[in-house]
């Protein structure tokens, strides 16, 4: 059962936030959000995720990735599952391409906007070992 | 190349010993690190090491001519700036050099200051083509960057409201008439179209085939025929078409990129059961044919009219291009291929007959010899 499974979801667009946070409690996660950095690390101290679902592209164009990188250099956080959401990928002009760039970012998935809720939980499901 | 020519260094390529020790006694005079080679092969030798801004080369040279040493150094760096000594100056050398991108003449003999102020003018051109070249790349940056913005700007709303219908169809927020499930559900299928034509468009809006080099690896093409049949098995399925694969005998590997090999072959095989009837077959083949990999996708469709297999890899094209078309698609996914294809050395043809299916060969060198 995913009751108590908790999630956060920081993405500075608030309607995709909206719609994952819906589709994610209707299966009985508890899901809270966050639109920016900064509080989204207050909501990882006061909420205590099981799981992050972060969007690479906010304010700045490396807002994602460097907290990121910071969460997984930081010993009280590096175990805490990633999941990396984007509307861009190679395809679309920039550098970052999930499957090389993975190494660098270290996240533990990667997906592409629109997501797919099946896979999403599934990949949580398997990220959290449940 | 990385490597940026130094505006402090030149190269004198003369087989006469006393005009290398002539020039690089005046030119080191003015603070300038000057190199000297008595042939072609010496001079390209330091040149490659060496990166001078301004190269001085005698026409008549042992082994390769000094317009052959130009043309190496101009296929190597365009901002290197040339001069071309000669003991002899005709109207048809003169012309020839021009053509091929020499910037100035040194008539033998010449005096200290000519040499001065050829080399001096030498170094002003280059300081113009080398800051040129810059502001070049960086038009080209930003215009990506715009590119890339843009497509993000596009591609974000789009996401949005598919995420949002997901959720009306998946009734998450209530029930809902079948009548208005169907909508939506067609309403998703054309943002889908969108999305899709926006990401190939980006693609072949922002290719440059000199970065997508850089990110060559080993490939092996078997691996990734395998992970896009396996990706595309839901549409096949709902297609009731058969997708065979016969693997090569010894794995067939190639120099490419990965990512974009892998959009090649998606894109072609996608076509192949797209374009077919309803209980058909793909059949994709792939072997290695000297130093060639060489990969076959056949498929059972309706095949392609001779007078549309000239223009199918044109952008946009569509042999039915009718918007009520029974199958959707943006006219790029063979653009995409056919840049992609010629980017790693490699060629894409088509045989096709109508009534007959069609037949899409890739042919791509196992290595990558630099011309």
């Amino acid at each position: 059962m995913n009751k108590g499974k908790r999630l956060l979801i920081i993405d500075d667009d608030p309607d995709f936030r909206e719609a994952l946070r819906i589709s994610l409690e209707s299966l009985g996660y508890e899901v809270s959000v966050a639109g920016d950095l900064d509080s989204g690390y207050k909501a990882i101290h006061d909420f205590l995720p099981d799981l992050l679902i972060l969007d690479v592209m906010m304010e700045r164009l490396d807002d994602g990735f460097r907290m990121c990188y910071d969460l997984k250099h930081d010993p009280s956080y590096r175990n805490l599952p990633v999941v990396i959401v984007t509307s861009v990928t190679q395809a679309t002009g920039l550098k970052f391409n999930p499957e090389t760039d993975g190494e660098y970012l270290e996240a533990d998935a990667y997906f592409q906007k629109p997501v797919s809720i099946e896979e999403l939980v599934a990949t949580i499901k398997r990220l959290l070992k449940e | 190349m990385t490597d940026v020519p130094s505006p402090t260094k030149v190269l004198v390529i003369d087989d006469e010993e006393d005009i290398r020790d002539a020039c690089k006694a005046v030119l080191e005079k003015d603070g300038l690190c000057v190199f000297t080679a008595s042939d072609g092969k010496g001079g390209i030798e330091i040149f490659g090491r060496e990166l001078p801004a301004v190269v001085l080369v005698d026409l008549k040279i042992p082994g390769m001519s000094g317009l052959e040493v130009v043309d190496h150094i101009r296929g190597v760096d365009e901002t290197v700036v040339n001069v071309v000594i000669t003991g002899y100056g005709t109207v048809e050398n003169a012309v020839e050099a021009m053509k091929k991108g020499v910037y100035e003449f040194l008539s033998k003999p010449f005096t200290p200051d000519q040499l001065r102020m050829v080399v001096k003018g030498a170094l002003e051109r280059f300081r113009i083509l080398h800051h040129n070249k810059a502001l070049a790349e960086e038009r080209e940056r930003i215009r990506r960057n715009l590119l890339s913005l843009v497509s993000h700007e596009l591609r974000s709303p789009i996401a949005v409201v598919i995420q949002y219908l997901d959720v009306l169809l998946g009734k998450i927020v209530g029930d809902l008439p079948q009548p208005a499930l169907d909508i939506l559900s067609k309403c998703k299928d054309r943002l889908s179209e969108m999305l899709e034509l926006i990401g190939k468009w980006i693609t072949l809006a922002t290719f440059d085939a000199s970065t997508l080099k850089e990110s060559f690896s080993t490939v092996q093409l078997g691996e990734i025929v395998e992970d896009v049949i396996q990706c595309l098995r839901p549409e096949a399925e709902s297609m009731e078409v058969s997708v065979s694969f016969s693997p090569p005998q010894e794995s067939v590997t190639v120099m490419g990129s990965r990512v974009a090999l892998s959009e090649v072959i998606r894109n072609i095989v996608s076509n192949a059961i797209k374009y077919n009837r309803k209980g058909g077959r793909v059949s994709i083949d792939l072997a290695l044919d000297h130093d060639t990999a060489v990969m076959s996708v056949k498929d059972t469709g309706p095949g392609i009219p001779e007078e549309h297999l000239q223009r199918i890899f044109d952008e946009f094209y569509r042999v039915d291009g009718r918007r009520t078309s029974p199958v959707k698609g943006s006219g790029l996914g063979l653009a995409i291929v056919k840049k992609l294809v010629e980017s790693h050395g490699g060629k894409v043809q088509v045989y096709s007959k109508v009534g007959e299916g069609s037949n899409f060969i890739v042919t791509i060198p196992i290595s990558q010899k630099t011309q």
